[in-house]
């Protein structure tokens, strides 16, 4: 039995995806970039195609971007990052700078791993596809290909996981309050969407 | 064909009048034949042109109840271009009346479309309502532009607003559109996205997305009884409805 339109859940998702892209911190991405490979964030960052996934058994948002190179996020709830990856290489993640700029790279991977269980595992090698991941840094992704699965590390879509774990909403990890202004930001764009679409289907009519 | 705009929204203080008096002068000085219809009772438009409610005869009330020709209503203001139909605290009256005729709701429109003179804007202030009167002059329009502040309350309002207008197109079958939003009394937090960053993303292009500055000349004009740009045509808010005016003619020029 459906109890709402399957387009209403999808654009709301879709919504939901746009809206994380915006508050992501781009400086601590760019810095994480640079720190792996020698060019500066330049160019234009296209958002590709977003997720909602499983990761070690815990809701996570996945997230693909086109920077002249491929470059893969993953990240909790609590926006800690799980996975890093580029075209280039398939390494562990380096840490992004959210916080404390004192602590070396490697002592913040080691503390977060020692706190975190989601970090502890290190994630499965990402296979290669030829066809999508190249050698050269500056290579863009065929656009034709815009659609093309990306190989998972470890992943797998929620409509699986909801599938084989109904419960995977039951009991949902620890994470901090939001704060005043996320919360206040959050009902802003949700509701600044609902006005958006109003006024798209009284002008289309 | 005139081009008819409502300028509505059911929360009051979001500046409604102060939009429809100084974008209708705008379009005037822009040498665009435009007549401004005050459709609220309480006849702030009217005041805001300098037609004080003592030194008129007859207003938008005494047209909707068939006493007076709506031609023989309309009134000359300071701008060669510019034209009034002033409102009083009568058309509670004449609203009452109205919701009581068969077919009330669409007396505006038809009054206007028999108007004999010929304009090429008409702009129309509604009540801070969702009552009869705001009703008979959003079905009188053919676009909506909605001032609003950007706080979750007035986003809320303008929600309601839009649902409302989209019943009256299924009740009616009136091919209302939205023209546009305007931010209006915009805050200054540093730290802060602009609210009105986060509206105006989400619109299409063909929908006027503006931002009217704080003016303290806005205020002060509207109890001179004129609009800002007969007061100081390089203050902020004078410019930024000489901008709304141009988007709209150029606007209306490519459809």
């Amino acid at each position: 039995m459906r109890i709402t339109a399957a387009d209403s859940i999808q654009s709301r998702e879709k919504e939901l995806l746009l809206n994380i892209i915006d508050d992501l911190d781009w400086q601590a991405i760019e810095r994480a970039l640079a720190r792996k490979l020698p060019l500066g964030l330049r160019h234009a960052i296209t958002s590709k195609r977003g997720d909602i996934v499983v990761y070690a058994d815990r809701v996570a948002y996945a997230f693909n971007f086109d920077v002249n190179l491929n470059l893969r996020l993953i990240f909790d709830r609590t926006g800690r990052l799980l996975e890093f990856k580029t075209a280039q290489a398939s390494e562990a993640p380096p840490p992004l700078d959210v916080g404390d700029d004192s602590r070396s790279p490697a002592a913040e991977k080691k503390a977060a791993a020692a706190e975190d269980p989601l970090l502890r595992t290190a994630p499965e090698q990402v296979p290669q596809d030829p066809k999508i991941w190249t050698d050269d840094p500056f290579a863009t992704v065929d656009r034709d290909r815009e659609d093309a699965e990306i190989p998972s590390a470890g992943t797998r879509s929620l409509e699986d996981a909801l599938r084989n774990d109904p419960d995977i909403f039951e009991e949902p990890p620890h994470f901090p309050a939001d704060d005043l202004e996320t919360n206040r930001r959050r009902k802003m764009s949700r509701t600044v969407s609902e006005l958006s679409s109003l006024i798209e289907s009284i002008n289309g009519k | 064909m005139s081009r008819i705009i409502g300028i509505t929204n059911q929360k009051g203080g979001t500046g409604k009048t102060t939009t429809a008096v100084n974008l209708a002068a705008s379009l005037a000085v822009f040498e665009r034949q435009t007549l401004l219809i005050d459709c609220d009772p309480q006849g702030n438009a009217s005041s805001g042109l300098g037609a004080g409610r003592h030194c008129l005869r007859h207003g938008l009330s005494d047209a909707l109840m068939g006493r007076v020709e709506m031609g023989n209503v309309i009134v000359t203001t300071e701008l060669d271009c510019l034209r009034l139909i002033p409102a009083n605290f009568r058309l509670h009256r004449a609203a009452a009346r109205l919701s009581a005729a068969p077919d009330g709701h669409r007396r505006l429109r038809r009054l206007i479309e028999a108007l004999p003179q010929r304009f090429d804007y008409i702009i129309l202030d509604s009540p801070p309502s969702l009552g009869l009167m705001a009703i008979v002059a959003i079905l009188a329009s053919d676009w909506l532009l909605i001032p609003t502040q950007c706080r979750m309350f007035a986003f809320e309002g303008v929600r309601h607003l839009l649902m409302q207008v989209s019943n009256l197109h299924k009740r009616y079958g009136r091919d209302i559109r939205i023209a546009g939003l305007l931010s209006t009394m915009p805050e200054e937090r540093p730290g802060h996205r602009p609210a009105a960053e986060r509206l105006f993303r989400g619109l299409k292009e063909d929908v006027i997305q503006m931002e009217i500055p704080r003016d303290p000349l806005l205020g002060d004009a509207a109890d001179s009884g004129m609009p800002a740009l007969l007061c100081d045509i390089h203050s902020p808010g004078a410019r930024a409805y000489m901008r709304l005016a141009a988007a709209l003619i150029r606007r209306n020029q490519l459809t």
